[in-house]
């Protein structure tokens, strides 16, 4: 946290160079990548539903954890909140929705502050009890058909800026904001960075983490309405292998895993180059069922990736030290 | 003396937990006439040979400080390789070859980046996971693949003196499992990387070595169980083995394996294997709709950990207080 301004503009070369080439070498090769419909297709059908939900598995990696139940709380919240939607309109939908996420996020909080189970395992099972949830709600009805205005939100546009975009600009700027100039973020990176030097600075750790899971869970709640709001209907299935692209994003963002070092911004490159690198698969006329096989390399690259530089690094301080020890 | 009281401690662990299974299963016996039926006890037992297999591996990976999240995929995309060799016309023996050969694979892969490259376990074997995931859709195009020849289904659906191969095979490796645990140096060592991976270095133990072996046993015994599985279904699914993993985690963990590392035992996950495929049969067996399975599964599964978790911690506070 203590780098310089510097330091901070240096740490994104990797990115936005990977996010050039990547670009300069789709526009080259494929002449229907730099066309209206496909960059709307990216920007629109892909990036803001990938980049609300990977800020939320950003927030867990900063406190050094994983969020494997990220995808069924997008499917659970929207099941729910189309059909409050169906019965009561579109305020009280809206709000179960998000409260839904809240309340599972608050569950992963809980399980892992209080309980002290391992992130994994604790959002693992939440994985399996939302997706549950899900289909037993789900048993026997289906929601189809919202209210006008409550596609508008993500098929509108205001002044000629998709309401998506908007929306999504809005959290990423706000969660920014969260984590970089309030008391609360900064309590989140401490906790992230050094849990126990946290508690003895007075930081109320079960408290943050719980409220930065549920966080977490709110920005998959809005995600599974944003969702549902372009679909149309509700599906137990939506939110079923995100959590892997989710991770992939956050990993080739650069996040390290090691807790309290992952950036919002970072996270956004991520984004952007795995959205561009899926649309690229698919122009480039290849299965859609190598995606995941693209997307596992991905994390396994940067992990690669990450730990080599860490090894070089400690190799070369070692060395330093042996040097300076046989001056002496 | 002191290790004398740790291993009463987790034999009484062991005993609760084969009292839990027990009640459990006359619990069942009482509630539905189907179940204590000779044809669904050894439906049981087959179950419970493929979960145990896994279970012993991650089971090791446990105890050894670490975890394998990547078993389940693993045994799909082992499952995938087999069925699609035995379609090709290849040799039993090839493709049961190939299919354990993938899981070493796996497991080398795991291995390689926790031990090579000093990366989180947990993400190490995300990783393995998204890839033998991935791997398995595409070589099977997404869809199962059935029908086998008799000599394979053997393996799964045969019979011996009225029991399952497939219950030998498991009972086989559990006892193999049991005595490079408890009798080999090897499993001696695995304890001692697991209770403390930084005495165990400064005792002149190759952590490292010792760590790469559990994982490449953990991704074997997946393989393995996934060659058991599409023998047992008589077809391979590119999603056959989701859930698995959580199975076995859960399974290790009411036989007494601490996620800590240093402590669990082949025999208590034994234990805990039943007690989740019984939960499991006897929910089919009283006749509750499938949609409800994986909301009562995850349930019951995460309740079974959140107690284990809880009990050992009060467990220690009371030890500490008693010291103290």
């Amino acid at each position: 946290m203590k780098s310089t301004r510097r330091q901070k503009i240096f740490s994104y070369v990797p990115q936005v160079v990977m996010l050039w080439t990547l670009v300069l070498f789709l526009s080259v090769t494929e002449p229907a990548f730099l066309t209206k419909e496909n960059l709307s297709n990216i920007f629109i059908g892909q990036v803001p539903f990938l980049l609300l939900l990977s800020l939320g598995m950003t927030i867990s990696v900063i406190v050094r954890g994983l969020d494997l139940s990220i995808g069924s709380n997008m499917a659970l919240s929207s099941c729910i909140a189309g059909l409050v939607m169906k019965q009561a309109g579109m305020l009280p939908g809206i709000l179960s929705g998000l409260l839904t996420g809240c309340l599972l996020g608050m569950a992963n909080g809980i399980l892992i502050a209080k309980v002290r189970l391992p992130a994994f395992i604790a959002t693992y099972g939440m994985d399996w009890i939302g997706k549950g949830l899900a289909y037993v709600l789900m048993m026997g009805t289906t929601a189809y058909g919202f209210s006008p205005a409550f596609r508008s939100l993500s098929l509108g546009s205001t002044a000629g800026i998709p309401h998506l975009l908007l929306i999504c600009l809005t959290g990423f700027a706000v969660v920014c904001f969260l984590f970089s100039r309030t008391v609360f973020g900064w309590k989140v990176y401490a906790v992230g960075l050094n849990t126990q030097g946290a508690v003895c600075s007075g930081v109320e750790v079960d408290r943050i983490l719980t409220g930065a899971y549920m966080l977490n869970g709110l920005l998959a709640g809005l995600t599974g309405l944003l969702y549902i709001s372009q679909l149309d209907a509700v599906d137990p299935t939506i939110g079923e292998g995100w959590s892997m692209k989710l991770i992939a994003a956050v990993l080739i963002g650069g996040a390290s895993m090691k807790g309290g070092r992952a950036t919002m911004g970072h996270t956004l490159f991520g984004v952007l180059i795995l959205a561009i690198l899926t649309n690229g698969i698919n122009l480039w006329g290849v299965s859609s069922l190598w995606q995941q096989v693209v997307t596992g390399c991905v994390i396994l690259f940067s992990i690669l990736l990450e730990q080599s530089s860490r090894l070089f690094r400690a190799y070369m301080e070692k060395r330093q030290w042996e040097q300076k020890e046989k001056k002496i | 003396m002191r290790r004398g009281e740790k291993n009463r401690t987790s034999q009484r662990e062991g005993i609760a937990a084969l009292q839990g299974t027990i009640m459990v299963f006359l619990l069942f016996s009482i509630v539905s006439d189907n179940f204590f039926t000779v044809y669904n006890i050894s439906n049981v037992l087959k179950n419970s040979a493929v979960l145990f297999l896994v279970s012993i591996g991650i089971t090791m990976a446990i105890v050894i400080g670490c975890n394998d999240i990547s078993a389940g995929s693993v045994m799909s995309v082992s499952g995938i390789i087999t069925a699609l060799l035995l379609k090709n016309g290849f040799g039993l023996w090839t493709a049961i070859a190939a299919g354990l050969g993938t899981g070493i694979l796996a497991g080398v892969l795991n291995g390689i980046l926790i031990v090579w490259f000093q990366a989180n376990f947990w993400v190490a074997t995300f990783a393995t996971y998204s890839i033998a995931q991935g791997a398995a859709l595409v070589m099977s195009n997404g869809n199962g693949i059935a029908g086998f020849p008799g000599a394979f289904r053997f393996l799964g659906t045969g019979r011996l003196a009225g029991i399952y191969v497939i219950v030998y095979l498991a009972f086989f490796m559990g006892a193999g499992a049991w005595f490079l645990m408890k009798k080999t140096r090897f499993g001696e060592h695995i304890y001692a990387v697991g209770g403390s991976e930084e005495i165990a270095r400064l005792c002149g133990l190759s952590v490292e070595k010792i760590k790469f072996g559990v994982f490449v046993l953990s991704g074997t015994l997946a393989g393995a169980a996934g060659i058991l599985l599409a023998a047992k279904t008589n077809v391979a699914m590119p999603s056959g083995g989701a859930g698995y993993e959580f199975d076995a985690i859960a399974a290790a963990m009411i036989g007494g394996t601490s996620l800590e590392g240093g402590k669990g035992t082949i025999q208590g996950t034994a234990v805990g294997v039943f007690l989740i495929t019984i939960l499991r049969n006897g929910l089919t067996v009283l006749g509750i709709s499938s949609v409800f399975h994986y909301l009562l599964i995850g349930l019951i599964i995460m309740g079974v950990i959140i107690l284990d978790v809880t009990r050992t911690r009060v467990q220690e506070r009371k030890k500490g207080g008693r010291r103290g």
